[in-house]
């Protein structure tokens, strides 16, 4: 039984002359644990993939299942706290907000779905030390290094113990070794945890410790390795 | 999202743009301070206006006084049977109280004649001279004592704060139940006539009447027949005014009987009129700053919408990024909304408070000098109701103000968001 499924899926931006098939007829099946790396070239198509798979985005034609339910059914309510609460988010530029604290920033998913006051901090604090940051709780997000940012970022994504954790080229902008940091602590928790893992990179390294790989080019999937 | 986090985010992020969010709340201030510094005016104004009026009773009272003929213009005017070169004098004979009586609508007429008093002697003998009027049947504001009579035969008279002392009385309760002398004299046989009347009551300082001591009823008779004495019948009806109550006292009615009175060629006025008249002037002023504060409201709320759509550019990324975390549009358009009232909350209770001080202030500085006396008129106040009418009124403007760029923020489609740069 597949966690998320699309079914024949592109996306097409503008029109008429203009008009750009980002993604021409995808069918994925992403299983409940699995560990997902879709790799391609800049403008493939990759990028889109993982919005429409993360319900960020919806799809020209076809359609996204999710636990075999089409989300194109699913309320604007119900669909923002899915995000909320089975999605996490790890993006290549963090996002995090530079003059809060590394709490509040880990804190913003738990604030967002109404959870308040010693649980909310409780949580927060234990996806904070899931990524080995306790000593720097209380410090501002910008007076952090890159790799410590991501790992913040990665708590962030943890916070509200997410069945699928996306994460958009989270190496993209690190060193080796931070880079290899980053990719121990998002497959334990992947192992540990049971996580699904969706990962948008261009990087082979990390693509290759991905349970499987798939392949997009020009917007269609052109090849993929299970391992 | 719960509404603390909502209105902490709001807040936060005011703090971090001190700069911005300060600029932002001087327009808000300035606007609230005038307004609130005027309103506060009008509060005080028309507090002392209530408790003078209120107080007085009959404010409805009709005075109709010749109407005017040589004072409005310089032109000599044309005769006709309702205007004579007589009334030029300002004075009435029968005939006019005949007129004016057949006016519908009025009762409980009283014509007044005029009371000349040559001087007026207290305790110490002093001579002084003398303003007063016969009483108008209404309650003056007294500091001790009691009203006079506004009829029979018994002699009282109303002095004013300052006479008390200028009699040679020790105090006002020392002046009640006193005599003065008023003397005058018959313009025909210049024979001296000295009447004395007790003091009854103290008058505060008002604007009704202001320094004028008050005759009974009994008191003014003595006075008009001294005077009279031994002038022929057609020259001892001579009024100065007539005083009549309205029926009706609604305001339309009111209005129709004056002018009625205006075509018969006489002027007049209700003693709430003549209050109100005072304040025209006031009025006019408070009213050209009303539209000074609201003209600075519209500048600040437009100042509002230009801060928050910056807030909206430099948070893009944040709004993106709390969106694709789950946060609904209704949130983030409430995010923002809380930043406007927030600036419209902080400028407009700044701007009352910085009134309400400016008010003390002042208070202080006009009950030294040019409210000296006025008893009871405090210029400016403030109340509850109407403070948090004013920070009402201004939340409400910059929510306003801030709908635009709050709907901007909650249409952001938090891909593009997240990809802006």
């Amino acid at each position: 039984m597949s966690l998320l499924e699309t079914r024949e899926v592109t996306r097409t931006y503008g029109k008429g002359a203009t008009k750009f098939e980002a993604l021409r007829g995808i069918n994925l099946q992403i299983d409940k644990g699995d560990s997902v790396a879709i790799i391609g070239k800049s403008g493939s198509g990759k990028s889109t993939l993982m919005h429409i798979l993360a319900l960020l985005d919806q799809p020209t034609t076809g359609s996204v299942w999710l636990n075999n339910e089409p989300t194109s059914k699913i309320k604007n309510k119900t669909l923002n706290k899915l995000r909320n609460q089975t999605f996490g988010f790890v993006f290549q530029q963090f996002f995090l907000n530079a003059q809060d604290s590394v709490l509040e920033n880990v804190m913003l998913p738990l604030k967002i779905g109404g959870i308040t006051g010693k649980e909310r901090r409780s949580k927060a604090l234990a996806a904070i030390k899931a990524v080995g940051l306790e000593s720097k709780v209380k410090n501002k997000a910008s007076d952090l290094s890159g790799g410590q940012k991501q790992r913040v970022c990665i708590a962030r994504a943890l916070v509200n113990n997410p069945e699928i954790i996306f994460a958009d080229e989270p190496t993209g902008n690190l060193d080796s070794a931070t880079s290899e940091n980053i990719e121990n602590i998002l497959f334990k928790l992947h192992q540990e945890k049971n996580i699904t893992l969706i990962i948008v990179t261009h990087d082979p390294d990390l693509a290759k410790k991905c349970a499987r790989q798939v392949q997009i080019k020009d917007g269609q999937i052109v090849g993929g390795i299970q391992q | 999202m719960r509404f603390h986090d909502i209105l902490n985010s709001a807040a936060t992020n005011l703090w971090h743009n001190k700069g911005r969010t300060f600029l932002t709340i001087i327009a808000v201030f300035i606007g609230s301070l005038t307004i609130a510094f005027t309103m506060g005016i009008n509060n005080g104004v028309n507090d002392y206006l209530k408790k003078q009026v209120g107080n007085v009773g009959k404010t409805e009272q009709m005075s109709i006084l010749p109407g005017s003929s040589s004072q409005d213009t310089n032109e000599p005017q044309k005769y006709n049977t309702k205007k004579s070169s007589q009334n030029a004098d300002g004075m009435m004979d029968k005939n006019d109280v005949k007129k004016i009586k057949s006016v519908k609508g009025l009762k409980d007429f009283k014509a007044l004649k005029d009371c000349d008093v040559d001087y007026v002697q207290g305790p110490n003998k002093t001579k002084y001279l003398i303003i007063a009027q016969i009483t108008e049947g209404i309650n003056y504001d007294l500091k001790v004592g009691h009203q006079v009579a506004t009829s029979g035969k018994k002699s009282q008279i109303l002095i004013t704060k300052p006479m008390v002392k200028s009699y040679g009385f020790k105090n006002a309760q020392d002046a009640l139940g006193k005599k003065v002398t008023l003397v005058t004299k018959s313009p025909l046989t210049k024979k001296r006539a000295k009447i004395s009347a007790t003091v009854v009551g103290i008058r505060n300082d008002s604007i009704v009447s202001k320094g004028f001591a008050i005759y009974s009823n009994g008191l003014g008779q003595k006075i008009v027949s001294a005077n009279q004495k031994g002038l022929p019948q057609a020259l001892k009806d001579k009024y100065t005014s007539v005083m009549a109550t309205p029926i009706n006292k609604s305001a339309s009615s009111i209005k129709k009987i004056e002018d009625n009175l205006t075509k018969k060629g006489y002027s007049c006025m209700t003693l709430k009129e003549a209050v109100n008249e005072l304040f025209l002037t006031f009025n006019a002023v408070t009213g050209v700053l009303i539209v000074f504060g609201a003209i600075a409201l519209v500048a600040a709320s437009f100042g509002v919408i230009n801060t928050l759509y910056m807030s909206v550019r430099d948070r893009t990324k944040e709004i993106g990024l709390m969106k694709a975390l789950g946060l609904s549009k209704g949130k983030v358009f409430s995010i923002f909304s809380c930043e406007a009232i927030l600036i419209g909350l902080l400028g407009s209770s700044l701007g009352l408070l910085l009134a309400m001080g400016l008010g003390n202030a002042l208070n202080n500085f006009a009950a030294k000098s040019f409210l000296k006396g006025l008893d009871g008129f405090t210029l400016i106040q403030f109340n509850w109701s109407s403070s948090l009418l004013i920070i009402g009124i201004i939340c409400l403007i910059t929510f306003l103000a801030g709908t635009l760029p709050a709907k901007r923020a909650a249409k952001l489609d938090p891909i593009t968001a997240l990809r802006y740069e």
